[in-house]
């Protein structure tokens, strides 16, 4: 794998992560037309609302906008499939690239309230993009931000992991079942799950810290424990996505992954 | 390299030093806490679910007061939707439940932040302080513009509970309980 081909591969998974989150946005009409809870006008940062672009962020942020949003992330997924398969000029990428960062900008400072860590994931990979192989033709440079990604990545794991283990609920095999229970994060099947084996909410919980915890150091490992650390990860997100609904964090944190395998197949 | 390559490198260096810095709580408030870092969020939090796990369903009970003064009784808007497994492609209405939780999270913090006050002046600044921030703002926006049942009603007040199954029975926590504010 080529850096252009991790960087187009990142951008397909960014562009799929934009597009589900701003469609999903544009389908809540209600909540996003004026005096809404997701109303730009009284959600939106102040230092947004108060630029000088006001009227034009108001349109971009209202339901057509982010259909326009939305369908101009679809666009560059089906963009970025054609430049992986085919041959083609990096500078065609590099736009690609930018189209897609202006996508995640507009999507992150859309509001504060209501965003979560696959947000954050998606805008600090799309700035990565946007410096590290839009701008800049130089290979030191593309290598920074693959291991800036790759960086963010074990870190996310790693905080995440080591927050965890300083919780009582999370050492005690409490928080998978009381997360699980509840009707935000869980469903019929998790809450009659835990019911009828409460003894597996503590290996959810150990498990769940000690993969997050250990998964920085699968770049010291061959092959096989390297691709396993990696096949966990992906299991876990879509286990994520599945049992709690947190569909966005499968796309936005899986843009990070091309970056991991670059370093872990090509560097190390 | 460079001094191109060298600025930038160092740049993401920094931030990625940064990054893994702010994951520490007490780094987080006290040393780095500069706002601008906060107002753009230029730097991540990836502490998910710990160390408090999010085992609370925020409920939000509303009454309605009308114009001869009488008050209806409390009822509790049925915001939440039964999760499917197709949530996995398509799940719009999290958005709405996260909006409701940040709501809550913002009051909490706002309130912990402005408790230790026991006079009187000091204790109206905390409440005035609690209905200027984001969450409860973003609370009342969403309250006072659900649609009117009754031409009648001229004013709403809400409860915002969190509750939990997490110990098999159910417990209802309250956080907050508004003032009336006028829906017209």
């Amino acid at each position: 794998m080529t850096i252009f081909d991790t960087y187009t591969l990142t951008c397909l998974l960014l562009s799929i992560s934009g597009a589900v989150k701003s469609l999903e946005m544009a389908a809540l009409k209600y909540e996003l037309a004026p005096r809404g809870i997701f109303d730009w006008n009284i959600i939106g940062p102040t230092w947004m609302r108060r630029s000088p672009a006001v009227g034009l962020l108001a349109r971009i942020y209202s339901p057509q906008g982010m259909m326009g949003i939305g369908l101009t992330c679809t666009l560059c997924g089906f963009l970025s499939v054609l430049f992986i398969l085919t041959d083609v000029a990096p500078v065609y990428g590099k736009i690609l690239g930018t189209v897609i960062f202006a996508c995640m900008f507009l999507l992150y400072y859309r509001q504060d309230l209501g965003t979560d860590g696959a947000d954050q994931m998606s805008f600090f990979v799309s700035i990565a993009v946007l410096v590290c192989f839009c701008l800049s033709s130089s290979e030191f440079i593309n290598l920074v931000g693959i291991i800036f990604i790759a960086g963010q990545l074990c870190i996310s794991y790693f905080a995440s992991g080591f927050s965890k283990l300083f919780s009582s609920s999370w050492r005690q095999g409490l928080a998978a079942k009381g997360v699980l229970s509840t009707h935000t994060y869980g469903n019929k099947f998790t809450q009659d799950f835990f019911k009828r084996y409460a003894g597996a909410s503590l290996l959810i919980c150990w498990a769940t810290i000690g993969w997050e915890i250990l998964f920085p150091f699968i770049f010291f490992f061959d092959g096989g424990i390297f691709f396993l650390g990696i096949f966990v990860g992906i299991v876990f997100h879509l286990s994520v996505g599945l049992f709690m609904g947190l569909n966005a964090f499968v796309w936005a944190f899986g843009a990070a992954y091309p970056s991991v395998i670059y370093i872990g197949t090509q560097l190390l | 390299m460079s001094w191109v390559d060298g600025v930038v490198g160092s740049l993401f260096a920094f931030w990625l030093s940064l990054s893994a810095l702010w994951q520490i709580g007490p780094i987080r408030d006290r040393i780095l806490g500069a706002s601008f870092i906060w107002r753009f969020r230029l730097l991540p939090i990836y502490t998910f679910f710990a160390p408090n796990p999010g085992i609370y369903d925020t409920r939000i009970l509303v009454r309605e007061k009308f114009e001869d003064g009488s008050l209806s009784s409390w009822s509790e808007i049925p915001y939440m939707i039964e999760r499917s497994w197709f949530d996995i492609i398509w799940n719009p209405k999290k958005r709405i439940q996260k909006f409701f939780f940040d709501c809550v999270a913002s009051i909490k913090t706002t309130y912990n932040t402005v408790r230790n006050t026991e006079d009187d002046t000091s204790r109206d600044i905390r409440d005035a302080t609690i209905k200027l921030s984001d969450g409860y703002i973003g609370m009342l926006n969403y309250i006072l513009h659900l649609p009117l049942k009754d031409e009648t009603i001229i004013a709403r007040q809400f409860i915002v509970a969190e509750a939990t199954q997490a110990s098999g029975e159910r417990v209802v926590i309250p956080v907050c309980r508004s003032d009336f504010h006028p829906v017209k």
